[in-house]
């Protein structure tokens, strides 16, 4: 599976967001459509840290590294290497 | 302060004028109801005085929440006439389905054509506020009794009720709240809280009333504590008042050693318990700034507050929510109803000018909640039962011990488990279902749901059935599939059972 895939289902299965999964792909806005809200956000933070076995610095919470799915794989990765 | 966008009192008093005008055109009569549907901007501000400038009573609908359950309060408030935003426009023609009973739309943001009214509602749009002129509106004025705003919150049959609350209600808060936190011109104050939510009283009406500034935190920030924390260093926010939950978050995730925050003087919160090892630490982060604690459900806005001391070493395992405030007399009672004493655990009345003039169509309700003549009380005010357990610490402090009944808070927000059960209930495939609330170190409480199906179902289903019918904050977020829901002998859901079984697992 990709990171990109990887990253969506972490998503699906964790956040209470009431659209339709099937219309989010790596480029749907997570923050304009609140697919992210603040309790999402608390619980994701940990979440893609346990997933991807990496450690988020607080500086890197920010929304350019939020707002697709690829922008958080991107992120992810850049992590990983 | 809305973003890039300022106004001054003198502009906001203008533009309110405006708008009251334009309402009174849309034929809104003294004591009307005019709901405010758009997210919170100066537009919403301006709304807020608009209507109360037209004689009528703001209802707040949370622009989160889906609309079908906007549209059950529309109709329960009788709301002809919508303040409403252009980003809602796609919402309007369901809300309308949902049975508001909405007459006309007042949308101050956005130029005709650009958006359509539904067939047969009126719309005006910016050039019809425009036309109108900036003295104050001929309204009867509006006396203290009469009511400002009615907030709705989680209701345990389903159904949220509203809570009716006097311009005297806002006032005694708003002025003790300005004497007792010393706000004056030079203050900024953060306006975090959503209008639907009583802390906005404080931010808006505390800043008008010293006539100091209000900066409205712009939503995306909650999401973000580094950026949240600069913002309020670059925006010299000098009083801050929000939900414990979002200054967790701020504390263990906002590098708040960096920013400082040197302009904040005050933080304010209210709405649930603040774990104390996360108070301690934001006060060592930030040792200029004075803490205080407000309690009091909706019913009463701040009916009693703490101010947090400097505790040196470990901190007390919780704080208290500390002795009423002024003109506000506060009772610990037992369940026959009298005074219980000092010491003793029980349910914590309130009585006082902070106290609402009850729940909106709902006589019944309001009867058993607003005692007249309690105990042969002469003082005029009703006494509010709250459904807090509570008691008197040795040095007279209140200590909030938890519900009598089913609400319970999540991130501040008060929720009402069976109203959480009652839209599982609707779904097709769910026998039965007990919702219960699994504490949180954050959060205050996250909900889980044991649901009794009778065709096999999906979390992902339920989830979705749940947020087109409740605001976000009330879907449950653990679910477990079940053979039946253990219940007492009388019958009602064994929730400590539950929520026994939802800790261990």
């Amino acid at each position: 599976m990709s990171t990109e895939e990887r990253i969506k289902d972490l998503l699906a299965a964790n956040l209470q967001w009431g659209g339709s999964w099937a219309d989010v792909d790596e480029d749907y806005p997570l923050l304009e459509k609140h697919v992210v809200d603040s309790l999402g956000m608390i619980k994701l933070i940990s979440l893609v840290e346990e997933e991807f076995d990496i450690e988020i610095d607080d500086g890197d919470v920010v929304p350019r590294n939020f707002r697709t799915i690829r922008d958080l794989a991107v992120f992810v990765e850049s992590k990983r290497a | 302060m809305d973003g890039d966008r300022t106004a001054t009192y003198a502009e906001l008093d203008a533009a309110a004028n405006r708008l009251g005008r334009a309402l009174l055109d849309a034929g809104v009569e003294h004591g009307d109801r005019v709901g405010l549907y758009l997210d919170k901007s100066l537009e919403a501000v301006t709304g807020i005085y608009g209507i109360l400038k037209a004689g009528g009573t703001y209802v707040p609908l949370d622009p989160a929440a889906p609309s079908a359950r906007l549209g059950g309060i529309a109709r329960d408030a009788d709301l002809h006439c919508l303040v409403t935003g252009r980003e809602k426009a796609e919402e309007w023609p369901a809300l309308l389905e949902a049975g508001a009973p909405v007459e006309t739309l007042v949308v101050p943001n956005a130029h005709r054509p650009e958006v359509e009214a539904p067939g047969g509602v009126r719309l005006f749009a910016t050039e019809a506020l425009a036309e109108q002129a900036s003295n104050p509106p001929r309204a009867p004025r509006s006396s203290l009794s009469d009511l400002a705003y009615i907030l709705y919150t989680s209701g345990s049959t389903g159904v949220p009720k509203g809570v009716m609350l006097s311009h005297l209600n806002a006032m005694a808060f708003v002025d003790w709240a300005v004497d007792k936190f010393g706000v004056t011109e030079p203050d900024r104050l953060s306006s975090h809280a959503p209008l639907h939510f009583d802390l906005s009283v404080f931010d808006l009406f505390a800043a008008a009333a010293a006539g100091a500034a209000v900066v409205l935190v712009p939503q995306q920030l909650s999401l973000f504590p580094v950026e949240l924390s600069r913002w309020i260093s670059a925006s010299k926010i000098t009083v801050w008042y929000s939900v414990p939950s979002i200054l967790t978050f701020l504390v263990l995730h906002g590098k708040l050693h960096e920013t400082r925050l040197p302009r904040l003087r005050t933080i304010l919160f209210a709405g649930e318990v603040f774990p104390t090892k996360h108070l301690h630490r934001l006060m060592e982060l930030l040792p200029h700034v004075r803490f205080a604690n407000l309690f009091g459900p909706t019913e009463t806005n701040v009916c009693t507050w703490y101010e947090v001391p400097r505790w040196t070493g470990e901190p007390p395992a919780s704080i208290p929510i500390g002795k009423p405030i002024q003109g506000v007399d506060v009772f610990v009672v037992g369940e026959d109803g009298a005074p219980l004493a000092d010491g003793e655990t029980g349910e914590l009345y309130v009585r006082g000018p902070t106290v609402m003039q009850g729940y909106w169509g709902d006589e019944e309700r309001t009867k058993a909640t607003l005692l007249r003549d309690w105990q042969g009380d002469t003082s005029g005010y009703p006494v509010y039962r709250t459904g807090d357990l509570v008691h008197f610490d040795p040095s007279g402090d209140l200590i909030f011990l938890g519900r009598r009944d089913s609400q319970i808070k999540s991130r501040g927000y008060r929720i009402e488990l069976g109203d959480v059960e009652a839209a599982l209930n609707l779904h097709p495939s769910v026998v039965e279902c007990a919702v219960v609330a699994v504490p949180d170190d954050i959060v205050t409480n996250r909900l889980k749901a044991y649901v009794v199906a009778r065709a096999p179902l999906g979390e992902d289903e339920l989830t979705r059935f749940c947020t087109e019918r409740l605001p976000r904050y009330m879907a449950p977020e653990l679910y477990e599939f079940t053979q039946d829901i253990p219940r007492s002998s009388t019958g009602k859901i064994d929730r400590r059972a539950l929520s026994e079984a939802s800790r261990t697992s």
